[in-house]
Order: structure tokens, then C-alpha cells, then sequence
């Protein structure tokens, strides 16, 4: 519905009102409806607060084809490998055997994720191509640099998180120990490493 | 400040006055942690509008549990303490960790809220998806749901997973109890819940789940105002309503205005403004009259396509948003493009640094579009002002050359503030080749793939431009895309500048230099690395 034909039906049912009652105060919520010019102001229009954040999208930038790691790939199981060309944006995974084995991948429109368990270990990866604006949010950057990126190295309950962003996109990758007294767990060390040796997979150029 | 003006009002009252014996639901403020328990984060920001309360039924308990009764910086007790299972609620994001936060105060915290179930009960109460989703991982006590828009949802500690990763969720299905699972170590009962975002210029990161709790929460409870109210598109210049709430008639009540669906929908905007300008009909109709708005309408959606709008009321302490009945559309044309060039803006870190608004601000064109246009070298990362130390004139540094900003209302279109201008040496700045004033207007250009440009001067080519033929400062020529009102076609006529074109202060100074850009000359590197230098101060010192 066009713009005028809105304020045309809003005007009938103004009118209707205006003519049933002059007491608009007392009519139920429901019958109460304004005309065209009660809504209308002469005040400069504001901008309010988008709620939840403005989503933007973050254009991918992808490394070259040549780049793709085929003995990663071949690791994979065949959901996980059949998953990688479903991806929109450019795709890491756990290049190590044990992980890259059991490597699940989910995706949606603009993020995917990995999940892959071995011997108490459990290792995400969240993949996000679209960012949230929030104009209290100023840029910062994360003090540990990680795959020659500026990165932020946290735990939460003791699970770590590994954030930076490559390739144009966010990726965020999580270690969590069975029992926090694990050694991998004592330190960032060993989930930073995991990040570090990410391998590219894809999808190749002809099939995204 | 925080969205709700009504809630920050009320949450001013004495404690006792809201607490109201611990049965009525009540909340301290966001970032108002327990006392010695670290600086919270003063956030009302809804990170994720419209989700569901992550527990099946209330009441539900958010607090510390390191800092409450059971815990070990508590004031003893056990975890059962009735004080901990009664309102009022306690924000304990960035609660005092050693764990890096980049939105906590401190640097450091609590990564999300610890919430506690209706009973001190282990493995009773389900805990439920906020939002449909996949479930992404499952650990040893840990269960990730990641939502549409990619926003995660964590559930921690729980018990008895009924999901299994890779399952899809729909909104409130369940996932597991709530217990005390912390890998073999027991930890209190209770749920850790975050939410994870990708915040611009941050990342994937760890955001403020409180206020979001608060909301959703209200509506769980079914704690609804209300309120009626009404909107329509007012001639493609500006969205026109009103709203009120009939259980307390003379206050200006916040409202949302949605665009293209509801709050949770992936493809639902909302915005929230105040109802407060004073509209001389209401008076009769309401008994009351300030209860106006005037939204302007995003440049985003003037597109073409049809937008339904739809109205919430903000909600408040009392009670929930909830929607109010109207039903309204409006279909706008794609604005014309001003003449210029296109810039590319590399990304939501540049957006963020800028403090731009695609929503507000960016025409959403065809490829086509684009590909009729001009596209020069990417805009600056961020924006660096500078002014000589003798005063004057304030310039914003575009690599290559010096621009001028003509008025504080200029810097204001674009979030400057005047005040920020770093002050250069005189002789260095003269030595900076000077381009067109900044333009008056913010206009942004976005592609179908997301790409966004930045609608600026052209930059002088190799076949050059004359000296003071400026391109219109203020967008009042057009790159004739879409002037005669009839889609977003690319005219074939290369910008032109046009004898109406606004002349900005200052365009006719005999040193005004080139219309356009220049190009880096010999000054370019000196330039560059005294922005560098510039932002590394600045940098330093926001530490």
C-alpha cells in the first residue's frame, strides 16, 4: 500500500471517528484513531534508537583458491565436507586429524559453526558475516594478536575463546575441557594454537 | 542512555520502594552489581530484542552467585538462602574476573548473568531456547543455540540435555534442566547465560544479557501495559503516530516502531523513540496532549518495495513491550543520487569508527546502479580532525588532502564532534594540499551484496579538474540516478556540475584548490604518518 493510500484510509477512519463522538476520551481504546492531520507534525523528524543494533553486513574478502587445504578437507567427514560448499563465507576448520575427523559444520545466511569432540576436548568455531552497529560501541582492539590479527583471549567458566577478525569476517573459536583441570585448560596456550593452525577450505570460487 | 527514560525513572526509587517484599517483580539497574563485586556495566541496551526467558516458567532469580549467600565472597549462608531466590534482581555481568571483557568497564569480568531457577532445586526446571535457532555445540556443561542472525545464545551448567548438536530449535523448546554441572566440580545451581554477538569494531563478543532478561522476562510473567496508538508515512518524508498509555495517561511513553515484521523476526527493524511532542488533537482525543512523534523514514527503505510497519509500546518497569493495534505500509522510491563518486567503506569497523548509519542513511541501489558510477579509493578507516595551533579552521584529514568542515552542523550530519580536533602545527598543515569542504550531507550508497559506499567529491584524475569547479557540496545535483521517479536506473550522463550546485562556506577562496580530491602528493606520506601519529595518541589516551 502506497504512502497516500494509507493516509487516505487513515483519514475515513478519522473522519468516521470524529463525526460518532465528541468525546473521544471516553470511546473504547480500540474506536480511537487519529486523521492524517493529527498525526502529522511540524516537527523535524528524529532518528531513534535501532533496537538490538544496526545489522551490517561484513563484505567477505576470499584468499585464493590455491589456498584451500585438500588433505583438511579429506579428513572431514562427508556431512562436514558436503557442508563446506554451502558456505557463504570463507571457511576455516581444525586442521589437526583428531578434530578435522569429527568436524560438524552449521550454517545459516551469514554465519556458520563447527563443533568437533575428541578425548574430553570439545572445540567450536562461530563464523559471523554480519556485524551489529551499536553507536555506543566505539572500535577496539583485542591486546593478543592471533593469525597475525588483533584478537581478544578470554575465558568464560573456563572455557576460552579465541575472537578476531580475518578474511573481512568474525571468527570466534571456544575450548572446552571435560574437567577444567585439564592441562589444555590451564592456559590460553593450546586453544590459541588451535586457531593459529586453521586451514582454509573453501568453498572454491566456482561454487559460491 | 538507557531506551527507557520511564524504567530509569523508576529504577531512581529507593530500593524498598520497588523491592515491595520480594514477591513483585523488580530489578536494580543494569551495571548496579552487588556491592564490592567489581564495575558493572551500565548498559540498557537490548541486545536481543523479542527473544523468549531462557527458563520455562518463573519466577527466575538473576544475581551473583559469588557474591550471594553460598558463595565465596557471600555473606555466608547456603545457596538455599530465601534472599537469593527473591527480587529484587542483580546485574552480574562484568562481575570482578581476571577474564578480558572488551564492554566492561575494567577491561575484565563476568562474561553473562547467572540466574537462578524458581526453587534450589537441581535438574527441575527446563531451561528453553531464547530464540529458534541450531544447536552448535554441546559440551560437557555447556549447550550453544545460535539464532538466524547469528546471534548465540549459552546455556551453562545444565543437566539431562534433550537436544543434540546440529538440531534445530524452535523459540521455547526445551534443552536441558537447570543444575550444577561444572566438569566433575560442583558449582551452584543456577544457569550462566550469554549472549554472544559480532559487534562492530570488536567481534564476536561476549554482550550484556541483563537488560534483555529484564524484557523478556515481563513477558514471560505477562506483565502487559495498555497502551493504543496509531502511525502512518507522512508524503516519504517521515513516520507520524502517536502513543498512550491508559494506565498512566500524562506520561510520554517510549514506543517501537517496527519495520517489515515483529521484534525476533530476522528480517524486523525496529526503532524505538520517544512519544513526547505535543499535538494539539490529542488534547481532546486523550485528555492529554504530549504524547507525538516524527520519526524520519530510513533512506534504507525508500527502495521501492512495500515496508508494513507495525507498533510496540517500550515497555516499562511494570509492564512489557507489547504491540499496539494498527496496521500501516508505505512504499517509497529510491532517492536520487548526489553527483560524486562512490568511496567504498571497508567494512562494519569503518562504519563503527564513523559512527555511520546504513539504516538512516544509505540509498539501497542495483547493481546496475553502481556500476553507472564513479568508485574512487576507499573512505578512511576513521575520521581524524585537526586544527592549527593558532585556531581557525577545523579540517577533516583525507589521505592526500586537507578538507575543510564548514560549520559545527556539518560535523554534527556526520558525528564529529569540533572539539576532538587535534592541534598540528601550523606550517605542516599548510604544507597539506587543501580538497573540497567535507560534504554537508551523509549519503550512503549500498550494493545487493552489502557493499557500501560513501557518495563524496570526485578525486582529480589524470586528465585533472579546474580549480574551484566544485562538485556539489551539499548533494544537490544528482548522479541522475532514479530523477525521474521511476526506478533506480543509472542515467547514462557522466555527473555533471550543475550551476545550482551549493556553494559551501569557503568554496570561492582563491586557495580553495581543486573541486575535487587531490590525489596523494608530495605531502601524502608526511600526512599519513602524522595521522598515524594522531590516532595513536588518541588511542593511548582512551586507555
Amino acid at each position: 500500500m502506497r504512502a497516500d493510500t494509507t493516509i487516505a484510509v487513515l483519514l475515513s477512519a478519522g473522519l468516521g471517528v470524529a463525526c460518532a463522538s465528541a468525546d473521544e476520551s471516553s470511546l473504547p481504546s480500540a474506536e480511537r484513531s487519529a486523521t492524517p492531520d493529527e498525526l502529522r507534525s511540524d516537527e523535524t523528524p528524529r532518528r531513534g534508537v535501532v533496537l538490538g543494533g544496526e545489522r551490517v553486513r561484513r563484505v567477505p574478502r576470499w584468499p585464493a583458491d590455491n589456498e584451500i587445504d585438500e588433505s583438511v578437507i579429506a579428513m572431514m567427514p562427508s556431512s562436514g565436507r558436503s557442508a563446506l560448499d554451502k558456505l557463504s563465507l570463507p571457511g576455516l576448520v581444525l586442521r589437526r586429524h583428531e578434530f578435522a575427523s569429527t568436524t560438524k559444520v552449521m550454517s545459516g545466511h551469514h554465519w556458520y559453526a563447527t563443533w568437533a569432540k575428541h578425548d574430553g576436548l570439545v572445540v567450536t568455531l562461530n563464523v559471523s558475516g554480519e556485524a551489529r552497529v551499536y553507536p555506543h560501541v566505539k572500535p577496539f582492539e583485542g591486546n593478543e594478536r592471533v593469525r597475525e590479527q588483533a584478537a581478544f583471549v578470554t575465558q568464560n567458566e573456563t572455557i576460552w575463546s579465541v575472537t578476531w577478525v580475518e578474511n573481512g569476517i568474525a571468527y570466534d573459536l571456544g575450548l572446552e575441557c571435560e574437567s577444567p583441570t585439564m592441562p589444555e585448560c590451564q592456559d590460553s596456550a593450546f586453544a590459541i594454537g588451535l586457531a593459529e593452525d586453521l586451514a582454509y577450505v573453501g568453498p572454491r570460487e566456482d561454487a559460491r | 542512555m538507557k531506551r527507557l527514560p520511564l524504567i530509569a525513572a523508576l529504577c531512581l526509587l529507593p530500593l524498598s520502594a520497588v523491592a515491595g517484599g520480594g514477591d513483585e517483580f523488580s530489578f536494580h539497574d543494569p551495571g548496579d552489581l552487588h556491592p564490592g563485586s567489581g564495575s558493572g556495566a551500565a548498559d540498557s541496551t537490548v541486545y536481543a530484542p523479542g527473544m523468549r526467558y531462557p527458563m520455562e516458567a518463573g519466577p527466575s532469580f538473576p544475581n551473583s552467585q559469588v557474591w550471594g549467600h553460598g558463595g565465596g565472597s557471600g555473606p555466608g549462608g547456603g545457596q538455599c538462602d530465601t534472599e537469593n531466590y527473591s527480587y529484587p534482581w542483580r546485574d552480574n555481568y562484568c562481575e570482578t574476573r581476571s577474564w578480558n571483557m572488551p564492554l566492561c568497564p575494567s577491561g575484565t569480568g563476568h562474561q553473562g548473568q547467572d540466574i537462578r531457577p524458581a526453587t534450589c532445586d537441581a535438574g527441575e526446571h527446563w531451561n528453553v531456547a531464547s530464540e529458534a535457532g541450531t544447536v552448535t555445540n554441546i559440551g560437557s556443561y555447556s549447550v550453544y543455540v545460535t539464532a538466524a542472525d547469528g546471534t548465540r545464545f549459552d546455556y551453562l551448567h545444565g543437566s539431562g540435555n534433550a537436544v543434540s548438536s546440529g538440531q534445530s530449535l524452535a523459540k521455547g523448546e526445551r534443552i536441558n534442566r537447570v543444575d550444577n554441572e561444572f566438569g566433575g566440580t560442583p558449582t551452584t545451581i543456577h544457569l550462566h547465560y550469554n549472549i554472544k554477538q559480532d559487534v562492530a569494531g570488536l567481534g564476536f563478543i561476549f554482550v550484556s544479557p541483563y537488560m534483555s532478561l529484564v524484557e523478556s522476562y515481563r513477558e514471560l510473567l505477562g506483565i502487559g501495559g495498555e497502551t493504543i496508538g496509531d502511525a502512518a508515512v507522512d508524503s516519504c518524508s517521515a513516520v507520524v503516530g502517536w502513543a498512550h498509555d491508559e494506565n498512566a495517561p500524562d506520561e510520554a511513553i517510549s514506543v517501537q516502531v517496527y519495520f517489515d515484521g515483529a521484534p525476533g523476526e530476522r528480517a524486523a527493524v525496529g526503532v524505538e523513540v520517544l512519544a513526547d511532542e505535543y499535538r494539539e488533537s490529542l488534547c481532546e482525543m486523550l485528555g492529554s496532549c504530549e504524547h507525538g512523534f516524527t520519526l524520519e523514514l530510513p533512506r534504507s527503505l525508500q527502495d521501492g518495495q512495500e515496508h508494513p510497519i507495525k507498533l510496540f509500546s517500550g515497555g516499562s518497569e511494570d509492564s512489557a513491550a507489547a504491540e499496539i493495534e494498527t496496521s500501516s505500509s508505505f512504499t517509497c522510491d529510491t532517492p536520487s543520487i548526489p553527483s560524486g563518486e562512490l568511496r567504498p567503506i571497508d567494512g562494519p569497523e569503518v562504519i563503527s569508527a564513523w559512527g555511520l548509519s546504513p539504516f538512516w542513511d544509505a540509498a539501497v541501489v542495483d547493481d546496475a546502479t553502481i556500476s553507472g558510477l564513479p568508485v574512487g579509493e576507499s573512505f578512511p578507516e576513521r575520521p581524524v580532525l585537526v586544527r592549527a595551533e593558532d585556531g581557525g579552521t577545523v579540517w577533516w584529514m583525507d589521505p592526500g588532502s586537507k578538507r575543510r568542515v564548514p560549520d559545527a552542523s556539518v560535523a554534527e550530519a556526520w558525528g564529529l564532534d569540533l572539539e576532538d580536533a587535534e592541534v598540528w602545527p601550523a606550517h605542516v598543515l599548510d604544507d597539506v594540499a587543501e580538497g573540497p569542504p567535507m560534504r554537508a550531507e551523509v549519503f550512503l550508497v549500498q550494493a545487493p551484496d552489502g557493499t557500501l559506499y560513501a557518495v563524496d567529491e570526485p578525486e582529480c584524475g589524470a586528465d585533472g579538474c579546474e580549480p574551484g569547479t566544485d562538485s556539489d557540496g551539499g548533494g544537490s545535483g544528482t548522479n541522475g540516478a532514479d530523477d525521474d521517479d521511476d526506478g533506480a536506473e543509472p542515467d547514462d550522463t557522466p555527473p555533471a556540475d550543475t550551476e545550482d550546485s551549493a556553494a559551501l562556506p569557503g568554496a570561492d577562496d582563491d586557495d580553495q584548490g581543486c573541486g575535487c580530491r587531490s590525489d596523494s602528493g608530495p605531502a601524502g606520506p608526511a600526512l599519513l604518518l602524522l595521522s598515524m601519529l594522531g590516532l595513536w595518541r588518541r588511542r593511548e589516551s582512551a586507555r
